[in-house]
């Protein structure tokens, strides 16, 4: 195997502990038509496989959104709730934040500042 | 020419028939006896000889008459059928030397003093003679006539022709010079001997040229082979027993060729030994080409299979094979197949169809995959996916693609050759009637069908022998492969180009849909100047715009941007504008409006989440009794630039439509008063407008929008539409948007 050249347009990640009360799924790079299946699949694996539904999403290094990356979070959200928990939205970059702030997400979604915050709010 | 021949061969018979009347007088007139009669009767039969070969080369023999390519394509046994031929004809000649105790001749004898001074003993011994004379001279042409026809066979004609003509004169001379010799015309005794050493020597020397060179003999079949060689040992010993008969007891030729019987004995020496001498030739050439004939045969079929496949690939680039993709790879399955005599054969390519690229419309993804062509021969489906999947045969691959023929093409991209092959045999037999038979593919060549260094799929053939195959073999197919992945991408890329044409002409009727699908006349809106305009960043787009009434008879504008691009874009904003069209009229509110729309919207789309991606954002401006109002559901805000040149945006509570279910959507929708005057302007434009960008990558944003609007404010609508379009051009230095751009520009009157 070659290193790749240049580091993949994006990628899914849990950065919280695994015993810890909240799960923080950290996002990079472009969310696009494509990677958004991956995105959905990683979800969908944090909910239905590992039963976690406090779920805090970061987008700090997110670039770019796509109207399907927004879709997969519309599309989880009721099944998130409906298990108990929630999904909060964290560290959006403001292009990002103003977007989805167009789209009407704040009226669904609590966004916050920084995953610390969220993290707070969960308590 | 038939009628010709037969005039000539009634000629020759009529002069045989002049001669007997002939002798029969100088039987009675004896004073006509003599050496002058003796010449009068030669040149007669000469000349009776003549004229028969004319005959007998048309009727029977045909030399001239084959056309060179006759020859070649009849190369193999021709020449076999014409040494069986000869079989007969000289089988005859021995039996004509037992000829003359058939008749009861008196003759004197022997000794006689003189050829010249025999005196025949009646006239029934006269005829009797000439007849026999007569036949012997018809079998002395056929057997000329026949060995004529042999020796040109392949070779060049010039030279044929000066051998044979040497030969005949060596052995006329020899025949000559030994009646002169016996007339005592020429010297006897020791310069005599020599000089007949020599002419016998010639003689033998042009009969051994004359089967020296044997160019027919590599393309005769190992089978025919067996055949010539027992024909050509059977030729010799017929030649040999007629060289015996008319060679040792003077008496049958005394007898045919009364006067003149040393002369023919000479010359049928001459026939018979030359004969002899030209099949031990054939004989012994056959012989030693035996073993070498397998592989003659073998170079010669390639060259004939390249001869096909060359003519093969002229005749595909302007056939309408090219149109039919799998019917091409069928023919060429089957001439893979026949060219190197196997027993079966199959190909597989993959042929994806068109995929414009930077575009939405990708077909191939939305087809679920790529195409794989396949084409079998004297195989089954099974049985090959068998044995091209069955490692057995190989060298383990460490790769992770699997193993067997298939993965050791696609991971060295070269041809090779499976000399042995087994397996499980239950698999490997292609057919029922083969399984019966017990025969199952033992040897095995997997060439690789290349697009750009890029392994597309593979041609495997395939036999029941063990070392079926060589590397001559495989670089026969191999350049029979390049030359099929040629046919086989041409006629792709020309499916390609068909289908592009075809998808083109249905975006064509989509943009065409579309296109009808917009308002082309702006409503009359009490109190507004009002002008639109769209442009897609595709062929179509995701954007939308509308006009219509609302229940209390308010006018309202409508602007939209559905998710995504392209026609799945396209199609959902055909649906939003239907369901605004019909529900508008019945909606007291935008508000009531933009819920029932989205229920609608939610109702109609996929419950799976993974599909459940298309919302729309809707900006919506009602004027009526309750004055201006705006409603936005997930749209970008409304900018407003005043008469005196200030501008706000105005961003009311809203949630994009198809996002959301109804109990949660209605109270999230703001409907907002506006208060508008004379002079005021009113924007609506989807976000392909303000995220414009310059080469720098900097987005033209609301700010600069919107001063762009304070600027041109004194304009009428349509003109600062108009306006508003080049300034933003000129901003990206580019004619094109990259996303669906929509502009409404309202102008309070």
């Amino acid at each position: 195997m070659s290193t790749p050249l240049t580091p993949p347009r994006f990628s899914v990640a849990v950065t919280s502990a695994t015993d810890a009360p909240n799960t923080v799924i950290a996002l990079t790079g472009q969310l696009d038509a494509h990677t958004a299946t991956e995105f959905e699949r990683f979800l969908e694996q944090t909910i239905r496989a590992d039963q976690k539904y406090n779920l805090i999403v970061d987008f700090h290094n997110v670039e770019y959104i796509s109207s399907a990356g927004l879709g997969v979070l519309m599309g989880l959200i009721e099944e998130v709730r409906a298990g108990g928990g929630d999904m909060k939205l964290a560290a959006l970059p403001d292009k990002i934040f103003h977007i989805l702030d167009l789209l009407g997400f704040p009226m669904v979604f609590q966004i916050f500042q920084t995953v610390a915050e969220a993290e707070r709010d969960f308590q | 020419m038939r009628t010709r021949a037969i005039f000539y061969g009634i000629l020759s018979l009529l002069i045989l028939a002049g001669v007997l009347v002939l002798d029969l007088i100088a039987h009675s007139y004896t004073a006509m006896q003599g050496p002058v009669l003796e010449l009068v009767r030669a040149g007669l039969q000469g000349a009776a000889m003549l004229w028969l070969a004319r005959a007998a080369e048309v009727l029977f023999f045909r030399t001239s008459a084959i056309s060179r390519s006759e020859e070649i394509r009849r190369a193999s046994n021709w020449p076999v059928t014409l040494v069986q031929r000869f079989s007969l004809v000289l089988g005859i000649s021995v039996l004509l030397a037992f000829a003359p105790f058939l008749f009861t001749l008196s003759l004197p004898r022997p000794p006689r003093p003189s050829p010249f001074a025999v005196a025949p003993g009646s006239f029934s011994t006269v005829i009797s003679i000439d007849i026999l004379g007569a036949i012997w001279l018809v079998m002395l042409v056929a057997l000329i006539m026949s060995f004529w026809q042999l020796v040109f066979v392949r070779q060049s004609a010039h030279f044929a022709r000066r051998r044979f003509i040497g030969w005949s004169t060596a052995s006329v001379a020899l025949a000559l010079f030994t009646l002169w010799q016996a007339e005592n015309v020429v010297p006897t005794g020791a310069l005599g001997v020599s000089i007949l050493s020599v002419l016998v020597l010639a003689t033998a020397l042009a009969a051994l040229l004359l089967g020296y060179r044997l160019p027919w003999l590599p393309h005769v079949t190992k089978e025919d082979k067996r055949k010539l060689l027992l024909f050509t040992a059977l030729n010799v010993l017929l030649a040999s027993s007629a060289l015996l008969l008319f060679g040792g007891d003077k008496i049958v030729t005394d007898v045919i060729f009364e006067r003149y019987a040393l002369f023919w004995q000479m010359i049928a020496i001459s026939v018979f030994g030359t004969l002899a001498i030209y099949f031990a030739l054939v004989f012994f050439s056959t012989f030693f080409s035996l073993s070498s004939t397998e592989l003659v045969q073998r170079k010669s079929a390639e060259v004939q299979s390249l001869a096909k496949l060359t003519r093969f690939s002229s005749d595909i680039l302007s056939s309408e094979l090219l149109l039919d993709l799998p019917r091409l790879a069928e023919q060429i399955t089957a001439l893979a197949c026949e060219a190197t005599e196997s027993d079966s054969a199959w190909l597989e390519l993959q042929s994806n169809s068109f995929a414009p690229t930077g575009t939405a419309m990708n077909r191939a993804a939305d087809n679920g995959g790529e195409d794989v062509i396949r084409s079998y021969v004297g195989i089954g489906e099974h049985a090959a996916e068998y044995i091209m999947t069955d490692g057995e045969n190989l060298p383990a691959v460490d790769d992770e693609g699997g193993e067997g023929p298939r993965a050791e093409l696609e991971r060295s991209r070269k041809a090779f050759v499976l000399k042995r092959v087994t397996g499980s045999k239950q698999y490997l037999f292609p057919t029922a009637e083969q399984a019966r038979d017990n025969r199952e593919l033992r040897s095995l060549v997997a060439v690789p069908l290349l697009r750009k260094d890029e392994v597309r799929g593979g041609l495997y053939v395939a036999k029941h022998r063990e070392d079926g195959f060589d590397d001559d073999d495989l670089t026969v197919l191999t350049a029979f492969t390049d030359v099929a992945s040629l046919a086989l991408e041409t006629a792709r890329l020309l499916q390609d180009s068909i289908e592009k044409q075809k998808f083109d002409g249905e975006l064509r009727a989509a943009r065409l849909m579309q296109k009808s699908l917009q308002p082309t006349q702006f409503p009359d809106i009490p109190g507004f100047d009002v002008y639109v305009t769209s442009i897609p960043a595709y062929d179509v787009g995701g954007d939308y715009y509308d006009f219509s009434e609302l229940w209390d008879g308010s006018a309202m504008v409508a602007i939209g941007d559905v998710s995504g691009k392209g026609i799945s874009a396209s199609l959902y904003m055909a649906e939003t504008k239907g369901v605004v069209q019909a529900l508008a009229p019945m909606m007291a509110s935008m508000t009531a409006l933009l819920e029932s729309t989205n229920d609608a919207l939610l109702h109609n789309s996929p419950t799976q989440s993974s599909l459940r991606r298309s919302f729309v954002t809707l900006g919506l401006i009602s004027v009526g009794k309750k004055g201006v109002r705006y409603a936005r559901a997930g749209h970008t805000p409304l900018l407003i630039v005043r008469a005196d040149g200030t501008y706000g945006f105005v961003q009311p509570r809203g949630m994009a439509v198809g996002l959301m279910k109804k109990t949660d959507f209605a109270d999230k929708i703001e409907e907002m008063g506006l208060d508008i005057v004379s002079g005021d302007i009113l924007v609506l434009y989807s976000d392909g407008i303000t995220d414009a960008r310059d080469p720098m990558g900097q987005e033209l944003g609301y700010e600069r929008l919107a001063r762009l609007v304070a600027e041109h404010r004194d304009l009428r609508a349509r003109d600062l539409t108009l306006r508003l379009l080049s300034s933003i051009a000129e901003f990206t230095e580019s004619a094109n948007f990259d996303d669906d751009a929509t502009l409404v520009v309202m102008k309070c009157l």
